[in-house]
């Protein structure tokens, strides 16, 4: 048996058949998100009331397993209370952390419930480690999520100079990864997820099958129009097709999955504490699906990391639930830094 | 995938709105009124109220028109313009029901087709997604081995 630290499996849940599947298969965390845009994921029928809540945190705790709210959108100074309440009941139900951006929020937990552990959300946008440290003095967070711009080398120098337990992304759909300053999707929508919860409010979106193909739009926007052999795409305007020049192309960032399974022994030898699994939006399936396959890595890479391989059944069962046409290693694998 | 419906002379297409709902309608809503009925509150289905929601199993060549109302799920009668359409084979709908597999993963493969409200579509998608399977009527008198695996989705 290794002597490295084995990180908890961050597994995302959209609701209880999700979460009891999530626990059920091997996380060590399942997080998940109100019933309103105090999370970004506020999607309509998605997420917990307090008695889902309730039932989830029992269900998990009874298996020795921690639940974990975000509550990681902006509040304004008109809906403040909302937040506010939100870290009160995450408090009441006596989940084990709660995941957060708001510097005033932050504030709040720290002053009102001071045993309640706090995490930085990857909507706080850390980069580097004074960041960080600087949310460890003022607000005491025991954990920080990585935004998915750093290199694996830089995610190594962060985690070597901070004390507090560094969460990295392992598993799902990417973004621009200016996680915590994108206003992008509100240019076409008025609402971005840093304020409202959502890139693509589905009020906005609207799928029709034309003679050219299925095309996506937002608010009337033409995003994107697959021919029949493509794979679709969320209908989010970093990842449409535009004609830039003479040439309609994925101009902002090509729709793909992250997959760091292959990064899994150098992600362990640096002592990282967590690796989060995107996909409060997805179904029970695809998160019994992930969890599985993640739970038999990271057990496989803690037993014997020198031995560590991914194995192609893991790949195939993740490329089945895959965005996009392809897996990528995004911003970790930047050979030239 | 609304083509198979446009093809039809317009004197039947005229006619079919005012027929009474078709058999399968009424038993898909009876069916899903019966197993989901406790597991989800009304007021879920409140925004399907007034709406009228085909469901085409595309290689059958079966459109079932559900709306909702205080009770749950209703059938509706047919109609060409439905606020939203959600389309995919048999097997594809059978294996979503089971919880086998994930609908934005089939979304991404083009194996399940929607058009129209978007909002109501992931509205329906999320509604069922949160019903606990293991809780359902039918489920629960099964042994509690059995009803672990349906939760981890080991089996549906």
């Amino acid at each position: 048996m290794s002597s490295t630290l084995k990180p908890d499996l961050v597994c995302p849940a959209g609701n209880l058949p999700a979460l009891k599947a999530a626990v059920d298969n091997g996380a060590d965390c399942v997080y998940i998100g109100f019933r309103d845009g105090t999370n970004a994921r506020n999607f309509a029928g998605l997420n917990f009331d307090a008695n889902a809540t309730r039932e989830g945190v029992r269900y998990a705790h009874a298996a020795g397993a921690k639940v974990l709210v975000a509550l990681n959108t902006y509040p304004k100074t008109d809906n403040w209370q909302r937040w506010e309440d939100a870290v009160d009941m995450s408090a009441a139900l006596g989940v084990d952390a709660i995941i957060m951006a708001d510097l005033g929020l932050l504030q709040y937990a720290a002053e009102k419930h001071p045993q309640l552990r706090r995490h930085l959300s990857v909507q706080g946008s850390a980069t580097h480690y004074e960041a960080i440290n600087f949310y460890q003095e003022q607000f005491g967070i025991s954990r920080a999520v990585l935004p998915r711009v750093l290199s694996l080398a830089q995610v190594e120098h962060v985690q070597k100079h901070t004390s507090v337990e560094i969460e990295v992304f392992g598993f799902g759909s990417l973004c621009v990864m200016v996680e915590g300053r994108c206003a992008l999707s509100a240019y076409v929508t008025g609402e971005s997820p840093n304020t409202c919860g959502v890139c693509s409010p589905a009020k906005a979106v609207q799928w029709q099958k034309t003679g050219a193909g299925l095309e996506s739009r937002l608010n009337g926007v033409l995003i994107d129009r697959y021919a029949d052999h493509e794979n679709a795409a969320y209908p989010t305007l970093c990842k449409g097709r535009f004609k830039v020049g003479d040439e309609t192309y994925y101009a902002i960032e090509e729709p793909a999955s992250l997959n760091t399974l292959s990064l899994l022994p150098e992600l362990m030898r640096m002592g990282i504490s967590a690796i989060k699994i995107e996909g409060r939006q997805r179904s029970t399936a695809y998160v019994a699906q992930v969890t599985r396959v993640w739970r038999q890595a990271i057990d496989t890479c803690h037993r014997a990391p020198d031995s560590y391989v991914v194995q192609g059944a893991w790949m195939t069962e993740l490329n089945k639930v895959a965005e996009g046409q392809q897996h990528t290693l995004g911003a970790y694998h930047r050979p030239w830094k | 995938m609304t083509q198979q419906f446009s093809v039809l002379p317009e004197m039947i297409s005229q006619a079919l709105p005012l027929l009474p709902p078709t058999p399968h309608s009424v038993v898909l809503a009876f069916s899903l009124n019966r197993m989901l009925g406790e597991c989800i509150p009304p007021e879920w289905l409140l925004p399907l109220q007034g709406k009228l929601v085909c469901i085409q199993v595309t290689d059958a060549r079966l459109a079932f028109f559900l709306g909702a109302n205080q009770r749950g799920f209703m059938a509706r009668r047919f109609s060409q313009t439905p606020d939203l359409t959600i389309g995919a084979s048999m097997r594809d709908f059978i294996q979503l029901a089971l919880r086998e597999v994930d609908a934005d993963s089939l979304f991404f493969g083009r194996r399940l087709v929607m058009e129209g409200d978007t909002d109501l579509g992931l509205l329906i998608k999320n509604v069922l997604d949160s019903v606990d399977a293991s809780q359902l009527p039918l489920v629960r008198w099964l042994p509690e081995n059995l009803r672990a695996r349906i939760r981890a989705g080991l089996v549906s």
